[in-house]
């Protein structure tokens, strides 16, 4: 199908847009081949990064676990250990490449809004404006383990949790340029603190929950 | 820029109120990619966003030979090299919903019945119904085609991806774009770091001949690559 007698289509002028997902654990990258790189080694992360840009690629996007799969009580054999923080990885990739987008995949049950926020809003100015965040909303005990709060949500208050990332406002954060993500300016921990306590089922609060709670516990404790 | 990979309605509906771009599992089937951009478009209406505030980018495999008759051989291979006897173990285990590890992979299907265990927090919920209907068909197939569990696996398992010549790709993704089934595709290299060279070297040019791709970047930000609109 050319261009020219594409007008019988809904959008003759559909342009497709390219990412390239760079993986973690999976067995759909190939290990056993000679040729396989590295999945930990910057140089790797690097080639890929930029053979995709080469290919005028929209993002690269780089996917991360927060707890390395078991299998039978051992460590899975292909899961991947000892690579940098994906945030941390696409800011050093951020130095190196011109145009190509960065997207982070980050967790929103086991991170915290507003220190989520600052890293991603970093990470979007280092890069002049080619961050991206992938949100992710695991839900499940197993990787909670891996973190003091422990536990895990329900599958529908992990999407509650991560919509309440996106709507949180106020002393804790503003709205950044090109982002949608809650940007903190200077976090005041005192307050951030109360937000969490009046909130009680976690530390994130819709605005207008956290507002009424807040009035609430500080009625409280007058 | 929002990111999201939900397939559940509820997910679905995140990624409709809030998100830039759905990462989905839908983009190897022309009708199933279309039919999850439709559904994707009326969220968006009911949310009372744009249809084309959103990024559809299913995740894909892309595997290409100069003939046809390569890129099957080349996908073989790389099926091959995925599915190892100990992962066509792993996936079966899924499904049989216990472990299998013990068992030969290159041997038949195992001759139990499913069970499906209660939720234990680490994998998905399947049901059991599902599941019975699953192994039933892999039987089937297995025994028509005289498959091992391994190539029962490699054909029936979980499968992703497109493959043939640079030309024959870049028609069919260009039929995907102009209809609407999806915005592009997020692709994961089968081999790193070199797994994308054939994509960029071969496949490229041959969108952009098709009036489908770019041919230099026209913004800096993310934002601007893909085409959305500015934050007010």
């Amino acid at each position: 199908m050319t261009r020219a007698d594409a007008n019988d289509v809904p959008r003759p002028d559909a342009q497709l847009h390219f990412g390239v997902f760079f993986q973690g654990v999976n067995h759909w990258t190939i290990w056993s081949d000679p040729s396989s790189g590295s999945q930990m080694d910057p140089a790797t992360f690097l080639k890929v990064a930029r053979t995709a840009e080469r290919g005028l690629f929209d993002a690269f996007f780089l996917g991360d676990g927060l707890r390395l799969r078991e299998s039978k009580g051992g460590i899975h054999e292909l899961d991947v250990a000892g690579r940098p923080d994906s945030i941390v990885q696409l800011s050093a990739l951020a130095a190196v490449t011109e145009r190509i987008g960065l997207v982070s995949t980050s967790n929103t049950t086991f991170n915290e809004p507003g220190d989520l926020a600052r890293r991603l809003a970093g990470l979007d100015l280092l890069s002049g404006g080619r961050a991206g965040w992938n949100m992710v909303t695991t839900h499940n005990a197993w990787t909670g383990e891996n973190f003091r709060r422990g536990g895990y949500l329900d599958h529908a208050d992990r999407y509650r949790r991560a919509e309440e990332f996106l709507s949180s406002r106020g002393p804790c954060g503003t709205a950044g340029r090109g982002t949608r993500s809650p940007v903190p300016s200077t976090p005041a921990p005192g307050r951030c603190r109360a937000r969490w306590d009046a909130c009680g089922r976690g530390p994130i609060c819709s605005t207008s929950t956290w507002r009424r709670r807040c009035r609430a516990a500080r009625r409280d404790t007058r | 820029m929002i990111f999201q990979a939900g397939d559940s309605g509820e997910g679905r509906d995140f990624a409709a109120r809030n998100a830039d771009v759905i990462f989905s599992a839908h983009g190897t089937d022309f009708d199933d990619a279309l039919a999850f951009a439709e559904d994707i478009r009326r969220r968006l209406r009911a949310a009372g966003r744009p249809e084309d505030a959103l990024r559809i980018l299913p995740g894909t495999e892309i595997i290409i030979g100069a003939t046809e008759k390569e890129a099957e051989e080349k996908a073989r291979w790389v099926r091959l090299q995925q599915v190892t006897p100990a992962v066509a173990l792993g996936i079966a285990s899924l499904l049989w919903g216990f472990d299998l590890s013990g068992r030969d992979a290159d041997g038949p299907l195992p001759a139990e019945d499913p069970v499906v265990a209660a939720y234990d927090g680490k994998f998905g919920t399947r049901q059991l119904g599902e599941t019975l209907d699953t192994v039933a068909e892999w039987r089937a197939k297995a025994e028509a085609n005289g498959w091992s569990l391994r190539e029962t696996v490699i054909e029936l398992g979980p499968q992703r991806g497109h493959v043939g010549t640079p030309a024959g790709l870049a028609e069919k993704f260009a039929r995907f774009a102009r209809h609407g089934a999806v915005d592009g595709f997020n692709i994961s290299p089968y081999l790193v770091p070199d797994g994308l060279d054939d994509i960029v070297e071969l496949l490229v040019p041959e969108l952009q001949e098709r009036g489908v791709y770019r041919t230099a970047y026209t913004g800096t930000t993310l934002r601007e690559h893909l085409g959305l609109a500015p934050v007010a």
